[in-house]
């Protein structure tokens, strides 16, 4: 079966787009376009079209992916073309090809994502670092997780699951570049770095003053883009 | 686009819920520059985003004013309550959802009026917005604020809250409205010169133009106009053909889902069954359909162009377009092979309905619907309803013999001369539909559901039964109670309507200048949303009655006397006060009007405009 990435940017407001609305959104541009999604087989049939990773409600990116089946095979190049007209005007598809894989779904290859961190800070690049670097230095880093099976909110110790960091100053913001677990295998959520940072820091800020970015995503070796 | 506005808007947007429907983007909603264009103007709706989108007439006037280089039309509604909250605590106003630009920014804003409960939250809007609530302390600074719509042919009860109402159909009136303000606006024109202009268009109601006189017992003296250019009445606008009227068939399609996310086509506009308690069936007058080719077309070309899933058709009456059934077939035809669903609404439920909605399997959504709205024929007569009880079994009969589960009735109490005999009826309807039921259905009755839904009567402005009183709180509490009891059956579900919202509708139907004073106390002690029952709040109602001192019994309960002066005739319908007159004098008399397609019943509408339909009944 033909099956396709298209790889896209969730810029300007459309980080408010909730991830049901945007799968609805695609699904009704590749309506539009005529395109033959393919359906899967059942009961309740439903279009093989699913993203990599979620993207949390508020966050923009510069790299989401959606994978997509048709029935029959068609052009890349038109197929990006095509779609970019169907779409509202800040999802702007960045790349679209063929995708010929053994792996079952992207999301169950998914490895790590990049993010950046707008915090809004008034002090110096250093002092900023410092402040995230005795952030970083802590023998544990723990956060409060929400428990998919028992519902419970429970501790867990993040520091292992940030792969990489680096911090910087543009404008008004200090801006936290790191690298964390993403998938099925380990999974960290911006949100936690996020909270337990806010905690361990005592910046006056509220959640909803920072901004967050997915830059990259990185999948198992088993993806080769 | 204002920077500010943006940056704040994003801490706001991650505290709120659903934030997708604050941001605009959407496919096929449009982009300008504020700057390059003449009149910046923004359609506003009182309520939530999802329920204004769904209203096909936003969707007209936005296309019909961007397709003029010179206009943009952007949009704002009225944010859900945690939204609004953080905007006035964060002092942000209300926005434009295409460019973010403050309302007030605006050369007008424009507000539909689709219900006398969403007045509130007019004023609430023009408030969130930094602008004056009433029109007397705006500046030249300020945005015009304009309305239109079905409640603006009783603009009265607003009339200190908006500059201008443009009365009748929009499609040309707007234009040419906007067109003259860009080219006056040019000259350096003031908001007073240019509304002096402006009323002269056919369908332009200034309200500071005129002066209301009353006689000591409250009712109307005199209209009177305070400028001599002003028009007395004001003639409503009229489309004469809407076959080639602007049409969206690329409309916005919203990211967060809409209450309705179809594409939908106007087939005609107007009715001429005249029913005497509707308004609808009046204002609208006369019927202009749109050819079954160009229906067609519509359709098509919107559902190409939006991928959505359903289509339906809107009217007044869907069975009465002249080309029907060959249309409907149609449409069943291109919907099926599309794996679109149609939507029928209205249907006159005859042989061939059955057959269509066989086809399009629509009984397994939703039941049967029928509206005999009263109980027996002599009150049916008296409203004009063209609905016989031979008509409403052999329907249902044919529906439970084909397999539908659910009915559906739908009923209005303190309909004029109605009696308890009248409610009997009602009743008696519901049980015979039950035994019919179990007459087809066997013994046991099957899955069998039964709703009866019962509305209390608003009377209207221009409708025959605009001199009416309407029922007291407590008749219509006591009515209820005795269809309840007389529906206790388990087959049955009984609903009714709130007894309060129906008076404050009913005082704005039929309101004058004076009314305006409760709604401003309403809106000051919170009201907003009233259409909303989880925001509607009664006590704030009571208490805005007493603070305004506005009679309610004065403009709800009571009968006027047939020569009265009523305030809505500041604005002409076209339809003449003789012919509702008439109509209300052979209701008395349980007397009926043919339906006008069988040849025309004088209404006075074809002084202004060829009624095609009037008198040519294809059958
Ligand atoms: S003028 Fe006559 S035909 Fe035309 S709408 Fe009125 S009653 Fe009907």
């Amino acid at each position: 079966m033909p099956r396709y990435v298209a790889r896209f940017e969730k810029g300007g407001y459309t980080k408010y787009i909730s991830h049901l609305d945007l799968l609805r959104v695609f699904k009704r541009a590749f309506k539009v376009m005529g395109l033959d999604i393919r359906y899967s087989n059942g009961y309740n049939p439903h279009p093989k079209m699913s993203f990599a990773q979620p993207l949390s409600l508020g966050y923009s990116s510069l790299c989401e992916y959606l994978e997509f089946e048709t029935i029959t095979p068609h052009d890349p190049e038109s197929l990006k073309e095509d779609l970019a007209k169907n779409l509202p005007r800040d999802l702007a598809i960045t790349e679209l090809f063929q995708f010929d894989s053994e792996v079952k779904t992207l999301a169950a290859e998914s490895d790590a994502c990049e993010y950046r961190i707008f915090v809004p800070f008034e002090g110096t690049e250093e002092e900023f670092r410092d402040l995230f670097t005795s952030y970083m230095a802590q023998d544990r880093i723990t956060a409060l997780k929400k428990m998919k099976k028992t519902k419970t909110m429970e501790e867990v110790d993040i520091k292992d699951k940030i792969r990489s960091w680096k911090v910087s100053k543009e404008g008004d913001n200090a801006v936290i570049d790191c690298i964390l677990d993403s998938g099925s295998h380990s999974n960290l959520s911006p949100e936690l770095v996020i909270k337990s940072f806010l905690d361990f820091s005592k910046l006056p800020l509220m959640r909803w003053d920072l901004e967050v970015q997915r830059v990259q995503q990185f999948f198992t070796d088993r993806i080769r883009f | 686009m204002s920077i500010d506005i943006s940056r704040q808007l994003d801490k706001l947007l991650k505290r709120v819920e659903k934030p997708g429907r604050y941001i605009g983007g959407e496919v096929n909603s449009v982009m300008k520059d504020p700057e390059e264009t003449d009149v910046n103007f923004c359609f506003c709706f009182p309520d939530i985003y999802e329920i204004g989108m769904s209203y096909l007439g936003l969707q007209i006037l936005y296309k019909v004013l961007n397709d003029r280089p010179g206009v943009f039309c952007q949009r704002a509604f009225q944010p859900q309550t945690d939204m609004e909250e953080l905007m006035r605590e964060e002092g942000m106003p209300l926005y434009t959802l295409e460019t973010k630009t403050p309302l007030k920014e605006m050369d007008m804003v424009g507000f539909t009026l689709q219900y006398e409960m969403s007045f509130t939250t007019i004023l609430n809007m023009i408030d969130l917005a930094g602008i004056p609530v009433k029109a007397a302390d705006r500046s030249e600074d300020d945005p015009l604020v304009i309305a239109g719509g079905p409640c603006a042919y009783n603009p009265e009860p607003l009339w200190e809250f908006i500059d201008c109402f443009l009365i009748g159909d929009g499609e040309n009136l707007l234009p040419a409205f906007t067109d003259l303000y860009a080219e006056m606006k040019k000259s350096g024109a003031t908001k007073e010169e240019f509304l002096k202009e402006a009323c002269k268009l056919r369908g332009v109601y200034v309200p500071s133009f005129y002066d209301v006189k009353y006689h000591e017992d409250g009712t109307i003296l005199e209209l009177c106009k305070l400028v001599e250019d002003a028009q007395l009445p004001v003639k409503r606008s009229i489309l004469p053909s809407v076959e080639g009227s602007a049409f969206p068939v690329d409309p916005i399609i919203p990211m967060v889902e809409a209450v309705h996310d179809r594409a939908v086509v106007e087939t005609f506009r107007g009715c001429t069954r005249g029913c005497r308690f509707c308004q609808a069936g009046m204002i609208y007058r006369p019927v202009r359909e749109r050819t079954r080719e160009k229906v067609m077309e519509l359709a098509l070309k919107q559902l190409d162009n939006t991928g959505h899933e359903e289509l339906s058709l809107l009217s007044l009456s869907s069975s009465d377009h002249t080309e029907f059934e060959e249309m409907a077939m149609d449409l069943v035809d291109c919907t099926k092979s599309r794996q679109v669903s149609l939507a029928l609404p209205s249907l006159r439920m005859d042989k061939f309905a059955f057959n269509v909605l066989q086809r399009i399997q629509e009984f397994k959504k939703s039941g049967l619907t029928y509206a005999p709205e009263a109980g027996t024929q002599r009150l049916r007569d008296v409203i004009n309803k063209g609905v016989t009880e031979n008509d409403i079994f052999t329907s249902v009969r044919q529906a439970l013999e084909l397999g539908w589960t659910h009915i559906k009735l739908y009923f209005m109490i303190g309909l004029p001369t109605e009696t308890y005999e009248d409610l009997d009826g009602i009743a008696d309807i519901a049980r015979r539909i039950c035994d019919l039921n179990y007459e087809i259905n066997g013994g046991k009755g099957g899955r069998f559901k039964l709703t009866v839904s019962v509305s209390n009567f608003v009377p209207k402005a221009d409708t025959p039964f605009q001199w009416e009183a309407q029922d007291t709180p407590e008749s219509f509490r006591l009515k209820h109670n005795y269809l309840a009891e007389k529906l206790r059956n388990k087959r049955i579900v009984f609903n009714y309507h709130d007894n309060e919202t129906s008076a404050f509708e009913a005082v704005f139907a039929r309101g004058d200048r004076k009314t305006s004073a409760l709604l401003y106390e309403a809106w000051k002690l919170g009201c907003k949303l009233d259409g909303w029952s989880e925001h509607y709040r009664p006590d704030l109602w009571e208490q805005a009655f007493m603070n305004s001192g506005v009679d309610k019994d004065f403009y709800t309960t009571r009968k006027r006397s047939a020569d009265e002066i009523f305030p809505w005739e500041i604005v002409d319908p076209c339809v003449s006060r003789e012919f509702l007159r008439k109509e209300a004098e052979k209701a008395y008399e349980a007397v009926t009007t043919h339906d006008c397609r069988y040849g025309c019943v004088g209404c006075g509408i074809n002084r202004e405009v060829r009624c095609e339909k009037g008198g040519i009944y294809h059958a």
